[in-house]
């Protein structure tokens, strides 16, 4: 079940016995982890931890994987999963990972989870994380994540299934200098599901950057998506993105940018804007001989589409296939 | 190949077009000069078929069928192309997928070198092009979809005049310049503002169009010379 370098896979609680370290990757359950990492970014009462249950996840100095790691989470009989892991990426690392998190359960299930991640100084993470949840999933999933100084950290979130409620809570600390992330979302929300999206990002060092976008398309559902980012150092830039697309009057999408800064050379910026399907787009692909149905389509995919450069090409394979079969099905 | 019938058309109910007659044969290639706000971009708007403007009398007759109530993507299909003037940016769109939605991308990287396009296959459709790179672009899309009837908007605006050149031959090359006459089968509507395209690209038959009428027809090169000594408003009346 566990093939280190390619797969990491998670059902329910702890149904995998984990202990693994190969080629300079450790995968050992969270309780082994360092106490320099174990709760020292996430809260100790943060969600319902009363279990120590989840992965440590420890690639090592120097270590470039090209390939992704794929860690997949699954709820399969039990109607609940609660878990913790820890992700850390030892200095001058270069990691990819892609998780994705879904349960086979028609009936309700939770998935509660806190993830601790430190991406340390030089090292490249970035962090795939795609929902497949079904119409009766409750998810909470917090993140805590740390960067050093020179190392970037890359995130993107995809959810386009029904799903009762998604909560999720992002803080990352960019703490060494030069340290940049880019995070973005997006979210396909449909009848009766509910996404609550916080991202907080802090620049606490001088020169670091942030870039957060978030892409939203309700056909029913709820998307409400605060995003924050608070300057505590000099030569800062930090800019937020919001976009949403409502295709008829059905759902709601509520988006809330603040910018704080707390030192005065800094760059910080937002923009946020919510509409329908823009007729002048169709009507142009249109005039190229492309039907409506088609036109609003290729404009939909665009719009999820997201370009994030530093994700292997593997990867983004993988997001373009999601992101057709969506399309087969229907937007 | 385009024939229009007594057209009138409206936007919102404000009336744009009036009465107007246009014929245009196989291997023909016409041009409208007439100044800012005349109509002429809602001409090519309403031939292409865009919903906004609507013909309250009179027809379109496109290869002798009858296209006044087919959509945009249906007149498209049959062979009519244009050039847009100031086309939407398209968010995640590519230009080179786009050629993939058409099953056009071999031949899209050779026309793109053409045109000095290769730098703005890969970024989204006219999002933060320049004035020529759209031009450049619109050509392009042309290029690939091969329509029978060019509607060309304003080809010049906005491109500096070495690459007036570039476009004007590439033009050329659109409309079949190196085939003998008789072989020629395409058709072109030309709006032009300065007439500066017309140093490039030959044209058979000239009109201008003032507050949204078609007014006489002439020999382009003479209609833009009337134009350059006595302005629009002069012109319109020498051609009555």
């Amino acid at each position: 079940m566990l093939d280190i370098g390619k797969n990491i896979c998670f059902i329910e609680d702890s149904s995998i016995n984990i202990a693994e370290e190969h080629a300079g990757v450790a995968v050992l359950p969270v309780e082994r982890a360092s106490k320099d990492y174990l709760w020292k970014i996430a809260p100790r009462d943060d969600i319902y931890q009363k279990e120590e249950t989840g992965i440590f996840l420890n690639v090592k100095k120097d270590i470039i994987l090209k390939e992704p790691l794929y860690a997949s989470f699954l709820i399969h009989k039990s109607n609940r999963q609660i878990i913790h892991n820890v992700i850390v990426i030892e200095s001058g690392a270069s990691v990819h990972i892609f998780t994705g998190c879904a349960s086979h359960r028609q009936e309700g299930s939770l998935h509660f989870s806190t993830t601790e991640i430190y991406v340390k100084k030089g090292a490249l993470l970035t962090y795939m994380m795609f929902h497949d949840w079904n119409k009766n999933s409750e998810v909470k999933s917090h993140t805590f994540i740390r960067v050093e100084e020179d190392a970037t950290f890359v995130s993107g979130y995809l959810s386009l299934h029904p799903v009762k409620v998604v909560d999720i809570d992002s803080h990352l600390q960019l703490n060494g200098k030069n340290a940049t992330s880019e995070e973005a979302t997006v979210i396909y929300a449909r009848e009766n599901s509910v996404y609550n999206i916080d991202t907080h990002a802090f620049l606490n060092a001088p020169n670091t950057r942030t870039n957060i976008v978030s892409r939203n398309i309700t056909n029913g559902g709820i998307v409400h998506t605060e995003g924050q980012i608070v300057a505590n150092a000099e030569k800062t830039k930090g800019h937020l993105e919001c976009d949403g697309l409502m295709l008829s009057n059905r759902g709601k999408i509520c988006t809330i940018p603040a910018l704080e800064s707390n030192v005065a050379d800094v760059e910080l910026s937002h923009e946020a804007a919510v509409g329908k399907l823009s007729e002048e787009e169709i009507e142009y692909l249109m005039s190229r001989g492309i039907s409506y149905e088609e036109a609003q389509s290729l404009i939909i995919k665009g719009f999820i589409n997201i370009d994030m450069p530093e994700l292997p090409l593997s990867v983004k394979k993988q997001i373009k296939n999601i992101i057709n079969l969506l399309d087969k099905n229907g937007f | 190949m385009l024939k229009i019938e007594d057209l009138f058309v409206e936007i919102e109910g404000t009336r744009i077009l009036n009465h107007i007659n246009l014929h245009i044969g196989k291997n023909e290639r016409h041009v409208i000069f007439g100044p800012n706000g005349a109509g002429k971009s809602s001409l090519l708007m309403t031939i292409m078929g865009y919903p906004r403007y609507k013909v309250v009398q009179g027809r379109i007759l496109f290869k002798d069928m009858d296209i006044t109530h087919l959509s945009l993507d249906e007149r498209a299909k049959m062979g009519i192309g244009m050039m847009h003037q100031r086309p939407p940016t398209i968010k995640g769109l590519t230009l080179m997928k786009l050629m993939e939605v058409f099953g056009k991308e071999k031949t899209a990287q050779e026309a793109s070198e053409k045109l000095k396009l290769n730098s703005l296959l890969n970024r989204d459709i006219n999002c933060n092009f320049s004035g020529g790179e759209i031009k450049r672009s619109e050509l392009f899309q042309l290029f690939i979809q091969n329509p029978d009837l060019f509607m060309l908007d304003e080809p010049e605006s906005g491109v500096d005049l070495g690459n007036v050149e570039v476009m004007g031959n590439f033009v050329n090359e659109l409309l079949e310049e190196n085939l003998k006459i008789k072989h020629r089968k395409r058709s072109a509507l030309i709006i032009t503002h300065t007439g500066f395209i017309l140093r490039y690209v030959t044209a058979d038959k000239g009109y201008v169009m003032v507050n949204g009428s078609l007014i006489g027809m002439g020999n382009p090169l003479q209609i833009l010379k009337e134009i350059e000594k006595h302005g629009f408003d002069r012109c319109a009346e020498c051609l009555i």
